[in-house]
């Protein structure tokens, strides 16, 4: 169901258009899995109900307009909200794809893209319990902590236009507001002890709770505060690594804000290409990717992907970097 | 012109409502080219046999080896201490019931042979294959009584109910189902005395032959009823009685075997390739106090032998490693150049490997002798029958009979030494010559820890009856992990896999409420497990 509006005011001046939307997915065919003793490896069956509702708003202004200069200003934005209504008869929870550090799970009433991965074992009033040895102890099991989402709050993007004369000069500014991952990369080489992070603390000196994670309260399993001080490479052998990496230490945000695109071009005169085949020619230097204003996610690009599975957004895995490049366009109208 | 238009797509919407789209569905979902089971005929039947009786046994080696290593390596053979791990990391020695690997065995095993025997065996029944039918019978009891010694409660009737839940058996009324299926197979192989099984060469243990599978059948019943001596001493009386009547392996030639070739290989010839196990302390402290010349089959002297804890005299160049080593031993001292890995056959890449046993003749007589001693009627006293146990077993390796120094081994009175010359006391205190004299507890002794030695490398039988008996006297683990089960003690049975809970969780949480006795832990003992 998609209701909206497009309106233009001010002789095209002033456009804002708005829409909003909700759709249902379901009665989709997936395969279960069944016992091994059943002899047969898995059952096809028809469910799920997925729902997004969302809003997408476009908005743009001709600020200035005249025969020597313009500038257009648009702004869009879009936001989506998911949830899972509804997975099959007799399964209120469903694991999509697991890796070695996460798993991603559907459960009735969270959302798709939902990121489990293993966590650190807290008490009734939400502090982390640390062993004998300073060392937060690791929940069973590897499903067993929500730990990110790889959806975005919202999504939006800045353009402005500008011509002077026979130039013309556009910027896109692209934001992404919101989501997570729980980073393999990091994990592996936290625990290789390679990243710039790991530098700190290698003597030791470290406490969890106020060195590291100085946002938890950590406590001994006796409850009383953890004081123990822990070295780097025994925080990591704990934490990180391939087999058994805990997503919980090692999540990151994605929001963002990139400069996405950057136009300047020249037209050339119509006196010069009066008395050719040409119509009209355009030359410009075009941008792409080319610097982060912010980036939460620090040490990564959080539109990398691995592959096009439906299962690998949202995992960050040793994926190729993305690439800032420069171009020219070269354009002509017959 | 838009009326006909109209006309002409209303017309196709009902040209296409018209004409029904399920009619031709089963025809649609029958595969034209590939073959499925009701195509089976007596010429194709074989091959599923020929399967049937590889995977158990792990072959072939590309499927099963990594299975194998899980199941038989990695459990089974540390915990009849034949060997130790030394990779550092693997803690399944220091009694670590790692959840991954039972799943891997688990999974295995219901996905490869149950299969496979479950259609054999009820193919045979549809098509009229009556003798073949009770072969398949025999073997089922054969695959499933390894998986229920190891986890207890298992799916064993309900397999293959194609459901999305599967509900498990007690281990009672399987062991009562094994008897009556043996019970049913031997008729019918009585029935066909002296005769072959079409299925001639694709029986790759017996080619066919009904006697000798007759006498597999009747050696598996008395193995199964021995085992539930403790637990129900009648049960195990009548069916021990009924076995020898009709007939056990007598000589090696009724041995059960595979010969492997280069794509049927003996697994181990690949796991000895990870050198991740090498040979136990149990072992050199027995086989070095026996001047055992089975040595020589079962492991390769060591790099560097270190003649210092030989006794005076003795020349014996194997070294073992004591179990349950910690992960900081491991990593920091040279076990697998220090200790001796397995016989030269067993270590060569890529090769076919030693033939592979199935059962032999040896552990019949083994089995008679505690039953004599126990004063059922096994056709002899169970000295004279241990020490035909022992020649058989030494016969089947091709050993004359002597020890290392030439003298008769079975009369010998040579006691287990200390493995590492006097530091540790020696695994255990009893000599190879019988004592009709001893007590029955030191009896039973002597008989299963010369089993355990002609067992090697059926650990799952050798880890079986150390539970079931408490012998042979092996040393404790230096080390365990596992906060519920102490370094002196050992586990009583696996633990159900992740996937079951996962996939089956109601039928689990049943098995584990009612038909387990106990919590899902290593430490709680299975139904047959009912020594004092």
């Amino acid at each position: 169901m998609e209701v909206g509006f497009d309106s233009r005011f001010f002789d095209n001046r002033l456009r804002f258009d708005f829409t909003y939307y909700k759709s249902n997915t379901f009665d989709q065919i997936f395969s279960t899995p069944t016992p091994v003793g059943s002899g047969i490896s898995s059952l096809f069956q028809n469910g799920g109900d997925i729902q997004n509702r969302g809003v997408e708003v476009v908005l743009g202004a001709t600020i200035a307009r005249n025969d020597n200069f313009s500038w257009d200003l648009d702004i869009n934005f879009a936001r989506n909200v998911n949830e899972v209504l509804a997975i099959a008869d007799g399964f209120d929870k469903l694991t999509v794809n697991s890796d070695f550090i996460r798993d991603y799970v559907l459960e009735v009433g969270g959302q798709y893209g939902d990121i489990f991965s293993r966590g650190f074992e807290r008490n009734d009033q939400g502090n982390v319990i640390v062993d004998d040895l300073g060392l937060p102890i690791i929940t069973p099991g590897r499903d067993a902590v929500k730990v990110a989402n790889f959806n975005p709050d919202w999504l939006g993007g800045i353009r402005n236009s500008f011509r002077y004369k026979n130039w013309n000069l556009s910027a896109l500014i692209d934001i992404r507001q919101g989501g997570s991952v729980t980073t393999f990369t990091e994990a592996i080489l936290a625990r290789d002890g390679v990243l710039a992070y790991t530098a700190e603390g290698r003597d030791g000196g470290l406490v969890f709770g106020e060195d590291i994670f100085p946002g938890e309260t950590a406590v001994r399993e006796d409850g009383s505060p953890n004081t123990i001080s822990v070295s780097a490479e025994d925080y990591y052998n704990r934490v990180g690594g391939r087999n058994t990496p805990v997503g919980e230490a090692f999540v990151r945000e994605l929001s963002n804000i990139r400069l996405r695109e950057l136009v300047l071009g020249y037209t050339l005169p119509q006196k010069m290409i009066a008395n050719t085949f040409l119509k009209s020619a355009n030359f410009s230097l075009v941008g792409r990717n080319l610097f982060f204003i912010t980036n939460s996610a620090e040490n990564f690009d959080p539109e990398i992907v691995n592959n096009t599975n439906n299962n690998s957004e949202g995992r960050e895995a040793f994926a190729l970097p993305t690439s800032r490049s420069v171009g020219v366009s070269i354009n002509f109208g017959f | 012109m838009k009326k006909i238009i109209t006309k002409l797509c209303v017309g196709l919407l009902l040209i296409t409502y018209g004409t029904s789209c399920t009619d031709d569905f089963t025809d649609l979902n029958t595969d034209p080219k590939n073959f499925t089971e009701d195509a089976v005929t007596a010429s194709e039947y074989p091959l599923f046999v020929k399967r049937a009786l590889y995977t158990p046994n792990f072959m072939p080696f590309d499927q099963a080896r990594g299975p194998f290593q899980l199941s038989h390596s990695l459990f089974s053979d540390v915990y009849a201490n034949y060997f130790a791990t030394t990779a550092p990391n693997f803690g399944s020695d220091q009694f670590e019931l790692v959840g991954g690997w039972l799943n891997g065995a688990y999974r295995y095993f219901y996905q490869r042979p149950a299969p496979l025997i479950k259609f054999s065996e009820d193919t045979a029944e549809e098509l009229g294959f009556t003798l073949e039918n009770a072969i398949m019978k025999v073997w089922r009891v054969y695959a499933y009584h390894r998986i229920t010694d190891y986890w207890g409660p298992i799916p064993y009737s309900n397999f293959g109910n194609q459901e999305k839940e599967v509900a498990y058996d007690s281990q009672e009324a399987i062991y009562n189902d094994f008897f009556t299926s043996l019970e049913e197979a031997v008729t019918v192989l009585k029935a066909n005395a002296g005769g072959t099984s079409f299925l001639t060469g694709n029986d790759v243990i017996y080619g066919g032959d009904v006697d000798s599978w007759l006498k597999f059948a009747n050696t598996l019943r008395l193995r199964l009823a021995m085992r539930v001596s403790y637990v129900d001493p009648a049960l195990a009386q009548s069916n021990a009685e009924a076995a020898v009547a009709d007939g056990v392996m007598l000589a090696n030639e009724d041995n059960a075997v595979i010969q492997t070739d280069i794509n049927f290989q003996n697994s181990y010839t690949t796991i000895t390739q990870w050198g991740e196990f090498r040979m136990s302390a149990d072992m050199e402290s027995i086989l070095k106090g026996y001047q055992d010349p089975r040595i020589a089959s079962f492991y390769s002297p060591a790099d560097e032998p270190d003649a210092t804890d030989d006794p005076a005299g003795v020349e014996f160049p194997y070294e073992g490693m004591q179990n349950g080593q910690t992960a900081e031993a491991k990593a920091t001292i040279n076990f697998n150049g220090e200790t001796s890995n397995m016989a030269a056959p067993y270590i060569l890449g890529g090769d076919p490997g030693p033939a592979w046993v199935v059962m032999a003749a040896a552990e019949p007589y083994f089995l008679r002798a505690e039953g004599a001693l126990r004063g059922w009627a096994m056709g002899g006293t169970s000295q004279e029958l241990y020490n035909q146990g022992i020649v058989a077993n030494h016969v089947q390796l091709g050993y004359d009979g002597n020890n290392l120094s030439g003298d008769d081994y079975v009369t010998s009175t040579l006691t287990p030494v200390s493995f590492d010359g006097g530091t540790t006391p020696p695994a255990s205190t009893v000599p190879v010559a019988y004592n009709a004299a001893g007590s029955m507890e030191e009896q039973l002794e002597q008989i299963i820890t010369q089993k355990w030695i002609a067992l090697w490398p059926d650990s799952e039988e050798a880890y079986a009856e150390r539970r079931r008996t408490g012998y042979p006297s092996l040393y404790d683990r230096v080390n365990s992990i596992n906060p519920n089960i102490a370094k002196d003690q050992l586990p009583r049975r696996m633990t159900y896999t992740a996937t079951e809970y996962a996939d089956n969780n109601a039928a689990t949480m049943s098995a584990v409420d009612n038909l387990l006795g106990g919590p899902d832990l290593g430490t709680t003992k299975l139904w047959w497990d009912a020594k004092n």
